[in-house]
């Protein structure tokens, strides 16, 4: 039994922003707050661009920066081996969203307290997949245990890193990507659509 | 106040649920309007949870019914009245072939869309609006609002409606709703009024398609979802489904590239649909699609050599087209006047050939020989257009021409081979429907007495007397000079020519559907003509604060579906595969009303009841429409899709159903039925779905039959049976609305506002002063102009202008910049987003966001298409969205904040 993680599979993406929106849905945050993100990046040049959309959430890291960062335990690795947030030891101190490789760890200014995506625990808890993963219009995410994902899908080529993530070593994220081509590319510029 | 702490005082002090969605509406408020504020308020999910019984939670199918080209299963978490939470279909485990009904991004955010600051409250007047016709209407749009009870809003309504019908006759009234609409439906009652029509979104194929010998959508000329996995090469011709048709379609191509098809994109951008397929991308111009199939067609006349280079099909040409060369024109008609000879230049001494078109269109000649050779006929090819490259001037013959070069080369009528629209409706996946929405009243009362159905239907105003205007007529000549062309019942493609002018005085505009203001193109005119035209009243029914309901003189505040007795899902046809329950599941908010309660006030008003207006009301509807709910089954015939039981129909209780069957004569809404499922399932899965597996009995390949025996299934709306290409009765319909002419058969015409007209001098390529073309694809943002304001959109999607990097660099725009976007009609301004997925020269501009005018300078800060484009008519008048001219500057004004903050427009 391996870790529990997602598998993103950005082939197929078409930047929807429907997992995003059922995320914040579930989570009832308001513009600004977002536990997860789907971001565009284009790179190349015209008439060959390279395009594609990359679904940031919580990456639940065997080795997570932002638990080894929390000064007081609020952040940290569950009895599943997810990363859990107890908001009630939070105290607002920030270390974990200045520690996070990936940027994660949201600071809600009014409770002065951290969140983030805690794969829909209260969901999954009771046999529900998390809301993104029954939200995708394309079934591009999916969660589970990250080897019997990998298994699942062998023929994919999945990764945990591309050139606008950090190293996988860093943390050794839950994290399974069918990445686009493009996804290697190092001179891309995030872009609004 | 946030809306946790709202929950825990509501929760404390007991107050009713009315009360709650009261001030949950005002967090709602707060939320969208502290945005603005840079003053978020983070609202505590816990906080909700720990003050709610979540033991009482249930959750319950709720309404999408925005016009997105889908329709997919919506749910919404009910905890003491309040809308917790939503979700999407969960009624069985998703598979390709029988996947679940997914709601995209906009379904999901409804919650925000319902609940948001913009949302109508009260009843209200424009200050300076005075009955009678008096007031001062110049200052339609910049007026102040005064709220007004519902019974005096109520009698300014039936006042003026008695008003304008005794003094000037029921066609001064224009209703502005090109539905069937419950307002239309009051106007039928009071003895019909003025109606309009136009293209809109279906471009040059709304009017031209059947007269040539195919459908006007995907319902009815591609095949369907399973047929298209068996294509080798799927060639998308301005084809986004992904942004521009809700729920599965997306995913239906992912499966057709799953199925092995290698898909080619052919567009001025390179779109998300392109993208998730690996498409290879062929950028070209905007509007000059035709200069290329012109290309292939030569390619395919010059190379064709049925031995050793098979590209044409001539069986299929010979047996089901008539018109393509000489030998094959109606008796009658000048031999020179032919396809094959147009495209060879054997008559005018211009070869259409890939040179002749790059010059146009811009794609390098070996593509489009290359791509031309690809779609030979031995080769399983889709070839799938959208409306857009024909919602351009002078695209009268695109269906057509596209159509030919797809009877060239064979893909008609074969599994694997098909020609003609893969977007909107039934986007890759055509056919009749399977699951098949029960008729709803009105085409109930339509069939039985004709009394209901539209203006034209048994009114009191005789049939061909009623005023249907087109909408490029309305503002400038109906309402600014009193006249418009009639060019008959244009809205069923009964157009008569030549057209009759007629003087038409307009006293009064109400709608309750099209945002019919931010709708059409150019703005300016429409703004003029509210303003200085003949209307003394504008009356709209909204339930947020569109641009028509801000340019009215009464504004009656409509609740949204989810705040009415349930019923089936509108724009059903939207989805062949399944139908869609919702319920009712929050009280109406503040005093918005039901749009049917509202008309049979005014109704009553002026002398009638509500049986004169609805006979039945809308429980008995909801009713009807199960009952008459219908599936295809595997033979071909329909039965019913539920069961209802004596129990049901008692329930229901019907009373004022029965009076009216007895009144007819006809019991059967009545009686008991077995259908697939019963009442109770329906409603607690939100939807029935047709069970689908490959080669089913559902596969459907369009024009199947007619390709294997033309002269045994001929296509019942040309005149000659078979596929024109040359069609005199589109060039006579066309021709004789009199704006300007086309030939029977397809051939170029330099277009208004087109690419040429870029330059001041073409020839020598010397740029004019509107060197840049518009295109305004639809956006995933909201749907047209619906959800324009939802918190949650905006902040995912940023309605930028998009700008190729090449045009950026030579105008030194860099991403985020705000842009100055100027035509001859109009200007706008918008951040950019500099790409290098864009042809250089065209400026991509997302359609459908509001007008919003800046009364100090005149240009529109929404990023609104419309305020750019050209109202002009030619052709077959058709609205020409991506024909627009523009020029771009930075702005010098106060830049533009991002789209998730910008001020979102609210009253009271």
């Amino acid at each position: 039994m391996g870790k529990k993680g997602f598998y993103f599979d950005m082939a197929s993406c078409i930047g929807c922003r429907t997992c995003q929106v059922a995320c914040k849905d579930k989570n009832i945050l308001s513009v600004g707050t977002l536990f997860r993100q789907v971001r565009s990046f284009e790179s190349g040049k015209f008439p060959k661009p390279g395009f594609y959309h990359y679904s940031y959430t919580c990456n639940h890291c065997s080795n997570p920066k932002c638990v080894e960062a929390c000064p007081t335990g609020a952040m940290y690795i569950a009895e599943d081996k997810t990363v859990q947030h107890d908001d009630s030891k939070c105290i607002g101190c920030k270390y974990c969203t200045w520690n996070c490789p990936y940027g994660i760890p949201q600071y809600l200014t009014d409770l002065d307290k951290v969140g983030k995506c805690n794969m829909c625990k209260e969901l999954t808890d009771k046999g529900e997949n998390p809301v993104c993963v029954d939200a995708c219009v394309m079934r591009c995410i999916e969660w589970g245990d990250v080897d019997e994902l990998r298994a699942k899908h062998p023929d994919q080529g999945l990764v945990s890193e591309i050139a606008i993530l950090p190293s996988s070593k860093i943390t050794t994220p839950s994290l399974l990507i069918n990445p686009k081509l493009a996804a290697y590319e190092p001179n891309c510029k995030q872009k609004e659509v | 106040m946030e809306l946790g702490n709202i929950v825990e005082k509501i929760s404390s002090l007991h107050v009713s649920r009315r009360s709650f969605i009261k001030a949950s509406t005002v967090a709602t408020a707060s939320l969208s309007v502290a945005g603005c504020g840079n003053s978020l308020k983070q609202l505590n999910n816990s906080a909700i949870m720990a003050n709610l019984d979540m033991k009482n939670g249930k959750w319950i199918p709720c309404a999408c019914w925005i016009d997105c080209g889908g329709r997919c299963v919506n749910k919404a978490l009910v905890v003491d009245g309040i809308v917790i939470r939503q979700k999407t279909d969960d009624s069985h485990p998703d598979s390709p072939d029988f996947p679940q009904q997914r709601a995209c991004v906009r379904g999901r955010a409804q919650r925000t869309h319902v609940l948001g600051a913009d949302r109508l409250k009260y009843p209200m007047k424009r200050k300076h609006w005075e009955p009678n016709g008096g007031g001062d209407k110049t200052l339609r749009g910049r007026d102040e609002w005064v709220r007004i009870s519902w019974d005096e809003a109520l009698d300014y309504v039936a006042m003026e409606i008695k008003r304008i019908i005794k003094d000037y006759g029921n066609t001064s009234i224009l209703a502005t709703d090109s539905m069937k609409t419950d307002v239309i439906n009051l106007m039928n009652l009071l003895g019909g009024c003025s109606t309009q029509f136009m293209t809109a979104s279906y471009g040059a194929w709304q009017n031209g398609a059947m007269y040539i010998g195919t459908g006007y959508d995907a319902m009815t000329t591609c095949s369907d979802r399973f047929d298209l996995r068996n294509c080798d090469l799927v060639v998308l011709w301005g084809v986004n489904p992904a942004w521009s048709s809700g729920g599965n379609p997306p995913y239906w191509l992912k499966n057709i590239k799953d199925a092995g098809a290698k898909f080619i994109g052919i567009d001025p951008m390179f779109n998300d649909s392109y993208n998730a397929v690996d498409a290879d991308w062929i950028p070209i111009r905007p509007g000059t699609d035709m200069a290329m199939l012109f290309g292939m067609a030569y390619t395919l006349i010059t190379e064709d050599n049925p031995i050793t280079k098979p590209l044409i099909d001539w069986d299929f040409l010979e047996r089901c087209t008539i018109g393509f060369d000489a030998a094959h024109l109606p008796a009658g008609v000048d031999p020179k006047e032919n396809f094959k000879d147009y495209v060879l230049g054997t008559y005018d001494g211009v070869p259409k050939n890939p040179e002749w078109a790059y010059e146009i269109c811009g794609v390098k000649p070996e593509v489009i020989r290359q791509l031309a050779l690809m779609i030979g006929k031995d080769r399983k090819v889709a070839l799938l257009t959208g409306y857009a490259p024909s919602r351009t001037f002078n695209t009268d013959n695109l269906p057509q021409l596209f159509m030919t070069v797809g009877a060239m080369t064979g893909h008609i009528g074969k599994s694997g081979h098909m020609t003609g629209v893969g977007n909107f409706i039934r986007a890759l996946n055509g056919g009749p429907d399977i699951a098949i929405n029960g008729k709803d009243w009105y085409d109930l009362y339509s069939a039985h007495s004709g009394e209901f159905a539209d203006p034209r239907n048994g009114s009191p105003i005789k049939h061909e007397d009623i005023p249907v205007v087109e909408c490029k007529e309305m503002w400038n000549n109906a309402l600014l000079k009193g006249e418009y062309k009639d060019f008959g019942n244009a809205l069923f493609n009964e157009l008569v020519s030549p057209p009759i002018q007629r003087k038409l005085e307009i006293k009064m505009l109400i709608s309750n559907f099209c945002n019919v203001v931010n709708c059409y193109p150019n703005v300016n005119q429409a703004l003029k003509a509210m303003r200085e035209g003949s209307v003394d009243t504008i009356v709209r029914l909204d339930f947020n604060f569109t641009p028509t309901a801000q340019y009215a003189d009464i504004v009656l505040p409509a609740i949204t579906p989810w705040e009415r007795p349930g019923g089936m899902a509108e724009f059903w046809y939207h989805n062949r595969e399944a139908v869609f329950y919702y319920f009712q599941i929050m009280e109406p908010i503040y005093e918005a009303r039901d749009d049917q309660w509202i008309v049979k006030e005014v109704a009553k008003r002026l002398g009638y009841t509500d049986e004169d207006l609805f006979p039945i009301p809308r429980k008995e509807q909801e009713f009807v429409h199960l009952h008459e709910s219908r599936v295809l089954n595997e033979n071909g015939n329909i039965e019913p899709m539920v069961t209802i039981t004596q129990a049901d129909i008692n329930e229901y209780g019907l009373e004022n159903l029965r009076k009216y069957c007895q009144k007819i004569g006809d019991d059967s809404l009545l009686k008991p039925q077995v259908g697939r499922l019963t009442v109770k399932e329906l409603k607690e899965r939100g939807c029935y779905q047709a069970p689908r597996k490959p080669n089913d009995a559902y596969t459907y390949i369009p024009l199947k039959e007619f390709r294997e025996d033309p002269i045994a299934h001929p296509i019942p709306s040309t005149e000659s049976g078979k596929i024109e290409i040359y069609c005199k009765k589109m060039a006579d319909v066309f021709n004789g609305m009199g704006y300007s002419i086309i030939k029977p058969y397809p051939t170029y015409i330099e277009p208004l506002q087109g690419y040429e007209k870029t330059f001041s001098d073409f020839k020598n390529k010397v740029k004019g002063e509107y060197p840049y073309q518009v295109i305004t694809p639809h956006y995933m943002g909201r749907q047209h102009s619906t959800m324009n304001q939802v918190p949650w959109l905006r902040e995912a999607f940023a309605h930028p202008v998009y700008i190729s990097s090449h045009d950026a660099d030579e105008n030194g725009f860099a991403d985020g910049d705000t842009i100055l976007l100027s035509s001859a009609f109009g200007k706008t301004i918008r951040r950019a987003c500099v790409t290098e997925r864009l042809m250089p020269g065209a400026v991509a501009l997302p359609h459908g966001a509001w007008l919003d005018i800046d009364p100090e300078t005149g240009i529109d800060r929404g990023g609104h298409d419309n305020i750019l484009g050209s109202s002009a008519a030619v052709g077959q008048a058709l609205d020409a969205y991506n024909s627009t001219l523009v020029k771009m500057e930075k702005y010098t004004g106060k830049p533009l904040p991002k789209h998730a903050y910008e001020p979102v427009k609210t009253i009271f």
